[in-house]
């Protein structure tokens, strides 16, 4: 049997605007739909075949279905009621997206983060790094990706718990329980090598070779296909946690170094089986686990403690090894990038055959573990494990609160010591009881998962939520603390917490993800480009991702109003992004500052660029590079990397910024791909939408947006005429970035659009509310959840809230502090 | 044009739940699922390699003459063992970027099972590995060919020694530790599955459903140890005297070559010793000059292949192209060189297939893939053109239905096909 329901009957709605006369809700659906829509979604021939009324929803009609999905997605997008006809008034809009949810919601389950979850990927490595002090822990290949495609990989749908994860889990499970209690018998490593044996590659060794010595290496590698002028010990790796004692044979050919200090080797632990090791070349993110000073000017034997875990090599680097000078060739003249890619090439090859005063190697012997590292001895309490229950209590139950983030259960004390105690009993060790019980915390579901029970959270509950929400990991001391005695919930300690939080390093955390799936980061770090068509350089990519980042971090910690998101008048930008941008000033050419960075390890990092304190010689399109529509991480994000796509970032721009999601593409219309390499323009491409009706629908709020921004391209540089292929005959085509919105409004470029966002600006309230919603609850917002950021929304002050303030707002709604 | 429609197509067992091309669980990554037995296939085996950069096809399809990306295969005697096809795609978007190369063997579906995978429960359900993922070297972009049956991209080995150690074993397993931490870890998932009932019959309903998965998982996982616990007492083979890997390892995209010839070579050993019965390969894009012989090119192989049709570069990107087909040649004559248990060549027996789903890398197209097909019983012909190159093309699912007959498996569907090219390959 079918069901029809009745707008406005399947749920107690509360009205917040009973605008034009419909108290009761049911009245609302009928009332709206015979005001707007039915002139021309109504009578025997409807237009689109779409009936709007109500009253005729098949709840078990997928065709239905669709329409009034599309139908409420278009209203909340502006798109409909059309240009011409009466518009109904903001609130009203809303309230009928907020009616067609819940009558669709009729159909099926609503959105709900009542389930119980598992950690995601980097909540889990982050969880285990807190909860167990253990400074690099990697998951084994195995372990299972998140499900791409959600809005965030915090959304509870998408955090299904495999086989694959469990694998995994008992891997780790063994491998940090033997980094907390070796098991008796560990190996010990020692290791001697001299040159011969070090580096008996040739295409590697020739970096560190110098003529006429036979013995010795020199740290004047320059990094040059993955070699960052490093070297290490291949026949070594770390059996087990713990101290390594290093002896190395060395002297130096100079009293100072670059930066005036005595030559000093820097030691990095590695670990040889991580596949991204290759490109150890671009990190700066390798734990310095040791140095050594060399002060000496005949070889002698030094010696130093490594501090190593499980698996771990490392490297020696000399960090402050004399660099070669750059000839004047190398610096840029306009348009002459391949001639200096061949002067790189040629010098680079001269440099690691240069003398500059070094570090002189001969020989290294790595022996250990001679002792237990630190933490290990913490975890212990200073002491090794003994028979019985007390010893075991004492180890495994502080862990076990920690990690399932609440107080045990008699029953889960008494399993988890029983279990322990037993097994020590059967190995004849109590190290093998308290192995056994560090592996099944771990495995265990009130670790893995973590949330559970419906409606309002308790106190550890919320002190869970918010911990993952700004940190990404488990609550600290101090926040279970707060659970314990009962006062998270009260508002002032509430909002204390947050901007404790917000100010501790573990928010860079929130940054980084939230950045990464609002603001594309993620796809920033990750999108292919071509160098061919763009000015590029693994260093622009850098400085577009932390260049966003401290763009939002910047007005978290200050608190700045949400709207600096929109426009600003600053933005962060390294040296090779200006470079990309065309800002003058810069005599230097980005293979220069490539070749800078080989010789440094260190990437450069971006800075803050106020644009009142620009000189007239920048040009005026990067003074207008505020707000999140100038960071060149964006647009990197909504393309290919091959060439930009205006109607991605059209669509970019209505989900992120001014919240209307445009609906899917009608199931039955072929995408439309665009080949813009050989088209007249862009425009002409896109009008080819326009011309299809159902197209055109959604697509005349998409395009215009998307065009409005096309002078950025598909790498976040500015350009003002498009690619052409070498030797193409089509001559270079101008960008023309106007375009007009729906509502008639006009734009020509960037910054016509930016302010035609600021002209409504609680729409952007709403989207970023209802981000902020959906990952720190890790449910789509449900029908109360839109109630909470419709009062939020209406409550925000004159010059809109400062973020953090928002933020605050958003944890202490009733929606961040229930399960739905 | 010389495809034709097969009429013969196999008997399709009716009724039970093979609805081959969907994964049973959509939902639920990596779940255990049902494959079909298949009956004694004409093949056994499946080797499944992609470039990111295409080949060069006027010089890959064996059209008239032994073109010289075919001469390395020729010239190891394999006329009569090889086929190559043009006019396959998934009929996809045509449009820029490197993004859907990853489909070449899953069909334009996005996240659904590839080819390899679909097989690997099956074939491989007696060999130390179910399955390897290979790629040589370094990946400038995620590599993967392979997607499990949520369409979750696996992992791949990208260090020759990591497959080697795979292989042969590495080095002294502490068998008595290893021992100790499966049986214990056995016990472990007991005791953990005895206390998590606890825990779900306090649960409210939506909990316990999602609970559900956690004790499924812990099934899944006791199977894996148990095969675990059976292989750990059993010897890896012995490697072949005088095979050495280089004492420093470079995995670096400049010395990709090294690499891959590393991995073809290693492959061939994997097969023949039968450690596993279905490998995917990729051969990664990279920015880098590549070394060969000892010395660097002149460009990147990336900016190579964006030849432009000059031809000093292309004479570049052929050099690479060469390579990877000297690679494949090796891999395969080593393979016609062993014998399988029914006395066949293990070439017949294995089913390798090499293409790319980056049809023209210089212009970023993907439409008419270069594929080529080797060994496994077919009815070799050198070549099959089954479209103009343009838009008539077909379907290069297709192609790979035929392969999973040829394989044993009773489907006349996968992912986006819409027929079969048994008319012409067997």
């Amino acid at each position: 049997m079918m069901t029809a329901v009745r707008i406005g009957l399947a749920a107690g709605f509360v009205g917040l605007a009973p605008a034009f006369g419909a108290d009761a809700p049911e009245a609302f659906g009928s009332e709206f739909t015979a005001t707007y829509c039915q002139g021309c979604h109504g009578g025997d021939n409807p237009s689109g075949g779409f009936h709007a009324d109500p009253s005729a929803y098949e709840s078990q009609d997928g065709k239905s279905r669709e329409q009034w999905a599309r139908a409420g997605a278009l209203v909340n997008a502006r798109l409909m009621p059309p240009r011409q006809a009466p518009q109904p008034p903001a609130d009203l809009r809303e309230r009928f997206l907020s009616e067609v949810q819940v009558l669709l919601a009729a159909g099926e389950p609503e959105p709900s983060d009542r389930l119980v979850r598992r950690m995601n990927r980097i909540e889990y490595l982050n969880t285990l790094r807190d909860l167990l002090g253990i400074r690099e822990i990697r998951l084994p290949v195995t372990y299972p990706d998140d499900p791409p495609g959600q809005r965030f990989d915090t959304m509870v749908e998408g955090t299904h718990l495999t086989p694959g994860h469990l694998d995994a889990y008992q891997q780790i499970a063994i491998d940090i329980a033997d980094r907390m209690v070796p098991l008796p018998g560990m190996p010990v490593a020692k290791v001697t090598s001299v040159r011969a044996s070090i580096g008996q590659d040739p295409s590697r060794t020739k970096f560190f070779l110098r003529d006429g010595d036979e013995t010795g290496l020199y740290f004047t590698g320059v990094n040059i296909a993955g070699w960052s002028g490093a070297l290490w010990d291949r026949a070594f790796i770390a059996q087990a946690s713990g101290v390594y004692r290093v002896r190395i044979k060395a002297s130096a050919e100079a009293e100072a170094g670059a930066d005036g200090k005595p030559l000093r080797l820097g030691f990095y632990a590695l670990n040889p089986g991580d596949y991204n090791l290759p490109k150890r070349a671009l990190r700066v993110d390798l734990p310095r686990v040791g140095e050594l000073i060399v002060s000496n000017r005949e070889p002698e034997t030094l010696e130093t403690e490594v501090h190593l875990e499980r698996g771990e090599n490392f490297q020696i680097y000399c960090e402050n090894r004399l660099r070669k000078q750059y000839p004047p060739a190398l610096i840029r003249t306009p348009g002459n990038t391949a001639d200096l890619r061949r002067l790189l090439a040629s010098y680079l090859e001269e440099s690691y055959e240069s003398s500059e005063p070094t570090i002189r190697f001969e020989s290294i012997e790595i022996s250990g573990p001679i002792g237990p590292l630190p933490r290990q001895v913490r975890f212990l309490g200073g002491r090794t494990p003994t028979a019985g229950r007390a010893s075991a209590e004492a180890i495994l139950l502080p862990l076990a609160e920690r990690a399932f983030r609440r107080p045990l259960t008699p029953g889960e004390r008494e399993d988890l010591i029983s279990g322990a105690v037993s097994h020590a009993q059967e190995a004849a060790d109590p190290a093998y009881g308290i192995h056994y019980g560090i592996r099944k915390i771990l495995l265990s579901p009130q670790f893995l998962y973590r949330e559970s029970g419906s409606g309002s959270l308790d106190d550890y509950g919320l002190a869970s939520r918010l911990s993952y929400f700004l940190w990404s990991s488990m609550p600290d001391a101090r926040l279970l603390e707060l659970a314990a005695a009962g006062q998270l919930k009260q508002a002032d300690v509430l909002e204390g917490e947050i901007s404790r939080m917000v100010r501790d390093s573990k928010a860079q955390r929130f940054v980084k993800h939230f950045t990464g799936q609002w603001l594309g980061n993620r796809k920033a770090s990750a999108v292919m480009v071509c160098d061919v068509r763009h000015v590029w350089s693994e260093l622009i990519r850098h400085g577009m991702v932390r260049g966003t980042e401290m763009f939002f971090d910047e007005i978290l910690q200050q608190n700045r109003s949400i709207r600096t998101f929109i426009d600003s008048d600053f933005t962060y930008a390294n040296e090779p992004m200006r470079i990309a941008w065309g800002m003058p000033g810069n005599e230097v050419s980005l293979r220069r500052l490539e070749a800078d960075q080989r010789q440094s390890l260190l990437w450069p990092e971006p800075e803050r660029l106020e644009f009142a304190s620009l000189g007239p010689d920048v040009p005026a399109h990067v003074k207008t590079r505020g707000g999140v529509l100038g960071l060149s991480g964006v647009f990197a994000a909504t393309g290919d990397g091959v060439e930009s796509s205006p109607i991605l970032r059209g669509v970019w721009v209505l989900e992120n910024l001014l919240g209307r999601p445009p609906p899917p593409p009608p199931s039955d219309v072929p995408a439309l791909v665009a080949d813009i390499s050989q088209a007249e323009s862009v425009q002409e491409v896109l009008a080819a939408h326009q011309k299809i009706e159902t197209c055109a629908i959604c697509h005349s709020a998409i395009d215009p947006i998307g065009l409005a921004l096309e002078n950025y391209d598909a790498a976040g540089g500015w350009r003002m005429s498009y690619y052409r292929e070498e030797g193409s005959a089509v001559p270079q085509a101008p960008v023309q970035a106007v375009s007009e919105m729906p509502d008639g409004t006009k734009l020509a470029g960037a910054q016509d659009l930016k302010d035609y966002i600021m002209a409504s600006p609680g729409d952007f309230t709403r989207t970023l509310t209802g981000l902020l919603i959906e990952y720190g609850t890790g449910r789509e917002l449900t029908a109360r959840d839109r109630r909470t950021v419709q009062q939020i929304v209406a409550d925000e002050p004159e010059r809109g809230y400062g973020f953090r303030d928002l933020i605050a707002r958003v944890v202490s709604s009733e929606s961040f502090a229930t399960r739905h | 044009m010389t495809r034709k429609q097969s009429r013969d197509r196999r008997q399709f067992l009716k009724g039970a739940s093979y609805a081959l091309a969907l994964p049973l669980l959509p939902s639920l990554p990596g779940a255990v699922e049902a494959t079909p037995e298949p009956s004694n296939g004409k093949a056994k085996r499946l080797v499944c390699v992609g470039t990111q950069l295409g080949f060069y096809k006027p010089e890959f399809f064996a059209e008239s003459d032994t073109p010289r990306l075919m001469q390395p295969i020729s010239d190891a005697g394999l006329d009569g063992k090889f086929t190559t096809i043009s006019g396959l795609d998934h009929k996809g978007p045509t449009g820029n970027g490197h993004e859907l190369v990853y489909t070449l063997y899953t069909g334009h579906v996005v996240r659904s099972i590839s080819l390899d995978q679909f097989v690997a429960p099956t074939l491989g359900s007696d060999t130390r590995y179910e399955s390897l993922q290979l790629c040589c070297g370094e990946a400038q972009q995620k590599a993967s060919l392979s997607f499990s049956a949520s369409g979750l991209p696996l992992p791949v080995t990208l260090r020759p020694s990591a497959l080697y150690a795979r292989v042969f074993g590495a080095g002294s397993v502490a068998l008595k530790r290893q021992t100790y931490l499966i049986d214990s870890g056995k016990s472990l998932l007991d005791e953990l599955t005895g206390e998590a009932k606890v825990v779900s019959a306090r649960a409210n309903a939506p909990d316990r459903r999602k609970l559900d998965e956690y004790f499924t998982s812990i099934r899944a996982v006791e199977e894996k140890l148990k095969r675990r616990r059976d292989w750990l007492d059993r010897p890896f083979p012995v490697p072949p005297e005088g095979l050495e890997l280089p004492v420093e390892e470079n995995v670096d995209g400049s010395f990709l070559l090294d690499n891959e010839d590393l991995m073809w070579d290693l492959m061939a050993l994997a097969v023949t010793n039968d450690s596993t019965r279905v490998i995917s390969m990729t051969i990664p894009i990279t920015d880098r000059a590549l070394m060969v012989n000892g010395s660097f090119m002149s460009e990147g192989y990336h900016r190579l292949s964006h030849h432009g049709n000059k031809q000093e570069k292309i004479s570049g990107l052929l050099t690479i192209e060469e390579r990877h087909m000297q690679g494949a040649s090796r891999f395969l004559k080593a393979l016609s060189e062993a014998q399988d248990v029914d006395g066949r060549s293990m070439l017949d027996s294995t089913v390798t297939l090499i293409g790319s789903a980056m049809g023209d890398a210089a212009a970023h197209r993907r439409t008419n893939y270069p594929l080529f097909v080797a060994g496994g019983g077919f009815n070799h012909r050198r070549h099959i053109s089954c479209g103009d190159g343009t838009v008539a093309n077909t379907m290069a699912c297709d192609l790979y239905v035929t392969v999973l007959q040829q394989l044993g498996f009773e489907v006349d569907k996968f992912s986006t096909s819409e027929s079969d090219l048994n008319g012409v390959l067997t």
